[in-house]
């Protein structure tokens, strides 16, 4: 009987990501001396390593564009050392590790903000855990600047005073999917009425399915089937053949990297090429692409930023460039999205001219920020009460030939949309 | 009836596979007396050995079975000398710790030499075979996982109960000391079912790598299931491990097609709840 009760202990810890091997943080340095220290938490190990270390870095790179004199980069903070309103003091990234747990979110939040003595927060792509760990800082009294989170609730069902969120929620992209899918009707001739939605079954998924639902009988599409699925499974069959048995002209898709490949892989195998209108997320990281390789192709994805969509604005290119030298892989999506939540927030506390939480606060409510302050294909950042940024946009991109095109808004594209997708072993 | 044929198809073709996992971690925890909990994350060195073969050699994974069999039946050796032979001396709690630890170590030491990134073999020979069967598909890579691992498994289970050797692992898994009395060495043969409990898992990790994704955590979502499917079957019980396999698989994939996804493990483990109330020694396990 002890063994068997042991067993279950040790099995129930492995389900739960906090008992899981935790990574080793890199600690902050000595505070003070004109350093402003901000915090951000990642998920630096398991499954979304790959995605928590780019967004980080997103984030590092933020830093080093106010610390570093960089007079020709035509963004905010670029030119002089640190931050000018505060005797240039340089800012500094504390990072931890939230193992893609809500509660050790929440719990690493804590520990930056007493202990390390962060003055605002930033982070922390998974939504479920932004949810949280916002929540603790909305408690101790600071500022929490989220990038990467796009679940609607995070801003619209919440009335926290110290939450900003700077990209565009899953409401403005099912908005954008829904122009596009209007476009591609009236403009392409496309066929596209009855939907399906497939979704992981934590704050990003099910959010993203509640709003695209909501969005697409506004619009008058019918949604046929909402299909959740778990995260960290071996197998996806089940799921996938109730989308190829319900065959709609378009399946809206929300998953993690390791479901996105599985997902992707089980469809292949089950001889059914979905038309996949993906919620970035799995679909934005590298790793996918590398890992189904040219299956991955025609993939249609919402996306807040791709370099395609900002080629005439210079700094997002020089930015793009300094992140592929210094880090070695492309900027993505998700660190773009991060690197602007940072900039943001060194650009408040620059202009609160102070490291007091609520001038911070009071300043990122000020903030005006426009379309060229920014790397974003965007019309610029405004908080509105909420905390959602106003100005934030989508644009809608597939994968062609080893590479995202933007192919909407149409007028901007740099690629022709294809749709339908063809089979598998035609790509 | 399409739809159908396809679930109990699907069901069918993981169960193989998960029985050949769970049959590792059955044979060690029947002849040795302790869980590996570091099971999932054999399996992921496997597929990773797998893995490079190909990316590094080209070597297909259906060829580098024999490789990641010996690659995890040596890493299941070398935890049995180094840490688990010590820890058999100490308590429970102390045994449960040392494979825990290693299966920490495992995920840990996979991060920091190849990255968290998610990693996958393109175009194995079987990566675009498909039958399609009265529309039905069978996926190459998975019709060759569920073969390979009952070819596998049959031959664990002909090793064990036919051979000289295997029939001393059975008798040192029925009574250690009776065995040992009669100058079969418990100790060589506790090496013996690391190292089987190792080969097993490797050839499941060289048989899945062409359809699965490779990374630190790969080994969760099998190591998962297949503890259960041991506990379902009877804990040490070959037969019961492949039994309990195909029962797992196949309520998987129909109640994951006919009701909600999102509950799909919920039935797996209302039957566990079942077998343990009911039959506390599993389906096919002795009391």
């Amino acid at each position: 009987m002890r063994r068997i009760v042991s067993i279950v202990a040790v099995l129930g810890c492995l389900m739960v990501p906090a008992c899981a091997p935790g990574g080793e943080e890199p600690g902050g340095t000595e505070g003070g001396g004109g350093t402003v220290k901000i915090g951000a938490v990642f998920p630096l190990t398991g499954a979304s390593a790959a995605t928590g270390k780019k967004t980080l870095e997103g984030v590092k790179l933020a830093a080093e564009i106010v610390n570093e004199n960089l007079p020709d980069t035509d963004l905010p903070l670029a030119e002089g050392e640190g931050l000018p309103n505060l005797d240039g003091a340089t800012v500094e990234v504390v990072s931890a590790d939230h193992e893609e747990d809500p509660e050790k979110g929440a719990a690493e939040t804590e520990r930056l903000i007493t202990s390390e003595n962060v003055v605002a927060m930033t982070g922390a792509y998974f939504s479920s855990v932004t949810l949280t760990a916002s929540e603790r800082a909305e408690r101790l009294g600071v500022p929490f600047v989220n990038g990467s989170s796009s679940s609607p609730g995070l801003t619209e069902e919440r009335d926290l005073d110290f939450f900003f969120r700077t990209g565009p929620s899953d409401r403005t992209f099912a908005e954008t999917f829904f122009d596009f899918l209007d476009d591609l009707n009236e403009q392409k001739a496309g066929k596209v009425n009855d939907v399906a939605i497939l979704h992981e079954n934590t704050e990003y998924g099910t959010d993203a399915a509640a709003v695209t639902e909501e969005v697409a009988n506004e619009r008058g599409y019918e949604v046929v089937a909402t299909i959740p699925h778990g995260n960290g499974v071996a197998d996806v069959t089940p799921e996938a053949s109730k989308v190829k048995s319900i065959d709609a002209d378009a399946v809206f898709q929300a998953s993690y990297t390791p479901e996105a490949i599985l997902f992707t892989k089980t469809f292949q195998q089950l001889n059914y090429a979905p038309n996949i209108l993906a919620y970035g997320a799995g679909f934005s990281d590298a790793a996918y692409f590398e890992a189904v390789g040219d299956l991955g192709n025609y993939t249609i994805s919402r996306a807040a930023w791709a370099l395609d969509a900002v080629k005439d604005r210079p700094a997002a290119v020089e930015v793009a460039n300094m992140f592929r030298d210094r880090y070695g892989d492309e900027m993505d999506e998700n660190s773009a999205r991060d690197f602007t939540a940072a900039l943001t927030l060194f650009q408040a506390i620059n202009e609160a001219g102070s490291t007091e939480p609520e001038a911070i606060r009071d300043a990122l409510e000020g903030l005006e920020a426009g379309a060229d302050e920014t790397i974003m294909p965007w019309d610029g950042i405004t908080f509105d009460d909420s905390g959602q940024n106003e100005l934030a946009r989508g644009v809608i991109l597939q994968y062609l030939d080893g590479g995202y095109k933007l192919i909407w808004p149409f007028d901007k594209a740099t690629a022709e949309v294809k749709v339908p997708v063809p089979p598998y072993d035609r790509r | 009836m399409e739809v159908f044929a396809q679930t109990i198809v699907s069901g069918l073709l993981l169960g193989a596979v998960l029985g050949l996992i769970a049959v590792g971690l059955t044979l060690i925890f029947g002849v040795v007396d302790i869980v590996n909990f570091a099971h999932g994350e054999f399996l992921m060195v496997g597929m990773y050995i797998a893995f490079f073969a190909w990316r590094l050699w080209g070597v297909d994974p259906l060829f580098s079975i024999p490789l990641a069999a010996l690659g995890v039946g040596i890493l299941g050796v070398i935890s049995y000398l180094t840490f688990v032979r010590h820890a058999m001396r100490g308590t429970l709690l102390s045994q449960i710790f040392v494979t825990f630890g290693l299966l920490i170590f495992l995920r840990g030491l996979a991060q920091a030499l190849f990255s968290s990134n998610f990693r996958g073999v393109q175009g194995s020979i079987l990566g675009d075979v498909s039958l399609s069967v009265g529309g039905v598909s069978v996926p190459g890579p998975q019709l060759a996982a569920a073969v390979g691992s009952l070819i596998a498994t049959s031959a664990i289970g002909w090793f064990v109960w036919r051979t000289r050797m295997g029939k001393a692992l059975m008798a040192t898994s029925q009574d250690r000391e009776a065995a040992a009395m009669l100058g079969i060495n418990p100790h060589r043969m506790f090496a013996l079912a690391w190292f089987i409990g190792g080969i097993a898992t490797g050839v499941a990790a060289a048989l899945i790598v062409s359809y699965q994704p490779v990374h630190p955590n790969s080994g969760i979502a099998y190591g998962l299931p297949a503890f259960m499917i041991v506990a379902l079957g009877g804990f040490g019980s070959i037969g019961g491990a492949l039994a309990a396999a195909f029962l797992v698989g196949l309520i998987e994939n129909i109640a994951g097609f006919y009701l909600p996804t999102e509950y799909k493990e919920l039935w797996i483990f209302v039957l566990f709840l079942i077998v343990v109330i009911a039959r506390p020694q599993g389906l096919l396990g002795r009391r």
